[in-house]
């Protein structure tokens, strides 16, 4: 069920433009920032760039979850399937692993500046393996929050607003809150202080458990989400 | 929703978040860096592992600080080693009582670290601070460092090129207490004295030497830095520790040896005699060394290594403004440019350990050099050395290695001609061509 809903899925969304135009916006505007911050450290760092594409992909990720559960709910196809005794989780399942399959494909063409930055200098290595785990386990939590956001509404623009602003709002969650009592607190939901670690070459278990129960979250409540539609 | 699938679902998100509170607790960090920049040193851990009580470290950072986020996980590195060290990083205008209290400059911040009643303060959150800070709170005893006087030594506190305000300030930092005694004025090293400091004395020592001499021959620590400026002879004290001084100038003659267009400043890389005064040093530099010699044969008890030296290529000349070798007067290399020396004796039933650690040049600890290469570590390993503290080392935290980037204008035109022009170039084209597939059927 989880396949043949990805394989679908997956069809679907490449079939249609969003992915195309995700991704060359995507390479365009991480390309010219990245090789603007090479230009200003002169030193053979891919450092710099994970933090700009994890950024790209907080906002790109919800466009391409947004019509994942959305658009079915829209078109009245959801209420369709959930008509026969189909189970709920491999549905939500099969939807998060066509999108996030999506993303990582839109993200794969990024590991063409490593044989760059290896022709121009000598780079460590360690950080950009542990750079791009960190944006793969990234692209998961955002892509189980674009499904969530997607099974809680029946439009797809809402869907991704609601998905772009919890993810904008985990990216900047150490930000504001320096002297608070609650800093240390939400300093551990930030996107963003998870993926530095391991763009400077270290891979915290924590952090590795913080992206997958973030997706896992999302998942069990947007399955709890599409099954309680079907209790309606 | 039913209440029992209700129910399900907020047992589930409990469970996750359970996990995710048992996985920050137990975190593990694998540092996959090359140089491993992301892991405390071998010294550091070291260190920490013999705090045994409770320490706080409160670090006062302004949240615009640009370093913050990897100072605050270089304490969260500490607190992971040993968990009775606790930190927290707070904004000295948010908190002005406690950087009042902890007496750390409101404009500058710092660090300090709190252990019970007693406060080490830090001017940087750095490794090496933090662990010179640990350091000093876990050593009980204060060694207190004598500097001599009253024969033309370079003064601890003079800021001129050739004054030693700088090493002074860095063994302050690192726990010693200094004092400046004046061997003219009163002819004896007081008790207090945990090691003494003889910098290039360059007016004869008389009474002094006597003086001197007896606190070695008591089991006396010292560090003597001889230089080639002073006519002073140092022999009769260094000799009964099988050292003396070979005077004139070394001319060192292999490129790597030496600074650039400057042959009489040695570069020494590679150290012998497995002493822990050169243990894990870097390159140091001596500008303008003399000779320092060991005798062939020690008495029972002495130990001499002759750690640092120049190279085979080198040789000492008795007169500087020769710069060429004369085989009738000059010593050809590898030359001693330091020395350290442990003697044990038994004295009336007691037992009496001197150490020595003796250098051909001065200027190396000098304001004027002090900085350059490992110099600075040389100078806290001899001191910790001989005051008997070795355990307590200099630490070097895991500094990245500088990787630079040949990105010339017409390669940085080529990689953005193919990031920003081919790649999303040839993803447009592929959505194109699906489109175009799909329209045709």
């Amino acid at each position: 069920m989880t396949r043949a809903t990805a394989g679908k899925d997956l069809r679907v969304l490449w079939t249609s433009p969003i992915p195309y135009v995700v991704a060359a916006l995507f390479h365009a505007v991480v390309a010219v920032l990245y090789v603007s911050q090479l230009e200003d450290r002169r030193q053979a760092l891919m450092q710099p760039f994970f933090p700009i594409a994890g950024f790209m992909l907080v906002v790109l990720v919800p466009v391409l979850a947004m019509r994942t559960l959305a658009e079915e709910a829209r078109a009245g196809t959801l209420d369709l399937l959930l008509a026969v005794p189909v189970a709920t989780r491999p549905l939500v399942a099969g939807k998060w692993l066509a999108t996030w399959a999506t993303s990582l494909a839109v993200l794969a063409p990024a590991a063409l500046f490593a044989p760059i930055l290896r022709w121009f200098g000598h780079p460590d290595s360690g950080p950009i393996v542990t750079g791009f785990a960190g944006l793969v386990l990234l692209t998961a939590a955002l892509t189980g929050i674009g499904v969530l956001a997607s099974s809680l509404t029946a439009s797809q623009p809402v869907a991704a607003m609601v998905a772009l602003f919890v993810s904008l709002a985990l990216w900047f969650a150490h930000r504001g809150t320096a002297s608070a009592g609650v800093a240390g607190v939400l300093a551990r939901f930030s996107t963003s202080d998870r993926l530095r670690s391991f763009a400077g070459g270290a891979v915290h278990t924590a952090d590795v458990g913080f992206f997958v129960a973030v997706a896992a979250g999302a998942l069990v409540l947007a399955a709890a989400a599409v099954d309680s539609r079907r209790l309606r | 929703m039913r209440p029992r699938r209700f129910l399900l679902v907020a047992l589930a998100v409990a469970a996750i978040a359970f996990l995710q509170v048992v996985l920050e607790r137990n975190d593990r960090t694998y540092d996959l860096t090359a140089e491993h920049t992301l892991s405390l040193t071998s010294e550091t851990t070291a260190v920490v592992r013999q705090v045994h009580h409770p320490v706080r470290v409160t670090a006062f950072l302004r949240p615009e600080e640009a370093g913050r986020p990897e100072e605050a996980a270089l304490l969260d590195r500490y607190h992971r080693l040993n968990r009775r060290i606790t930190y927290r990083v707070i904004d000295p205008d948010a908190a002005p009582g406690e950087t009042r209290r902890l007496d750390i400059d409101p404009v500058f911040g710092g660090m300090a670290l709190e252990q019970g009643t007693r406060v080490e303060r830090a001017p940087t959150v750095t490794e090496q601070d933090v662990t010179a800070g640990l350091a000093r709170l876990l050593r009980r005893h204060v060694p207190t460092l004598c500097a001599a006087t009253g024969h033309g030594e370079a003064a601890i506190d003079a800021t001129v090129n050739d004054g030693l305000s700088t090493a002074a300030a860095l063994l302050r930092e690192n726990g010693f207490r200094l004092r400046a005694i004046d061997l003219l004025v009163e002819p004896a090293v007081p008790d207090g004295c945990d090691g003494l400091l003889l910098v290039r004395p360059t007016a004869p020592l008389g009474p002094a030497q006597q003086a001197v001499g007896a606190y070695l021959a008591g089991g006396g620590r010292a560090v003597v830095l001889t230089d080639p400026v002073s006519s002073v002879d140092l022999n009769p004290l260094l000799a009964p520790y099988g050292v003396g001084i070979d005077r004139g100038i070394v001319f060192e003659s292999a490129p790597d040896a030496h600074l650039r267009g400057d042959p009489t400043s040695l570069v020494v890389r590679q150290y012998q005699g497995g002493t822990p005064v050169a243990r894990g040093l870097p390159p140091t530099v001596f500008p303008g060394a003399q000779g320092v010699t060991s005798a062939e044969h020690l008495e029972r008890g002495i130990a001499v290594a002759a750690f640092a030296q120049s190279s085979s290529a080198s040789y000492l000349s008795r007169r500087a403004e020769r710069a060429e070798f004369d085989p009738n007067n000059d010593v050809r290399g590898p030359i001693t440019v330091a020395a350290a020396v442990d003697r044990s004796a038994t004295v009336a039933g007691k037992a009496q350990r001197t150490r020595l650690v003796v250098t051909g040049d001065a200027d190396f600890a000098a304001n004027g050099s002090i900085g350059d290469a490992g110099n600075s570590r040389l100078v806290i390993q001899a001191s910790e050395w001989v005051t008997l503290q070795e355990d307590l080392v200099t630490v070097d935290a895991n500094l990245p290695t500088v990787r630079p980037l040949a990105l010339t204008d017409a390669r940085r035109r080529y990689v953005l001609f193919l990031t920003v022009g081919v790649v999303p170039g040839l993803i447009l084209l592929a959505g194109v061509m699906v489109w175009a597939v799909r329209r045709g059927r």
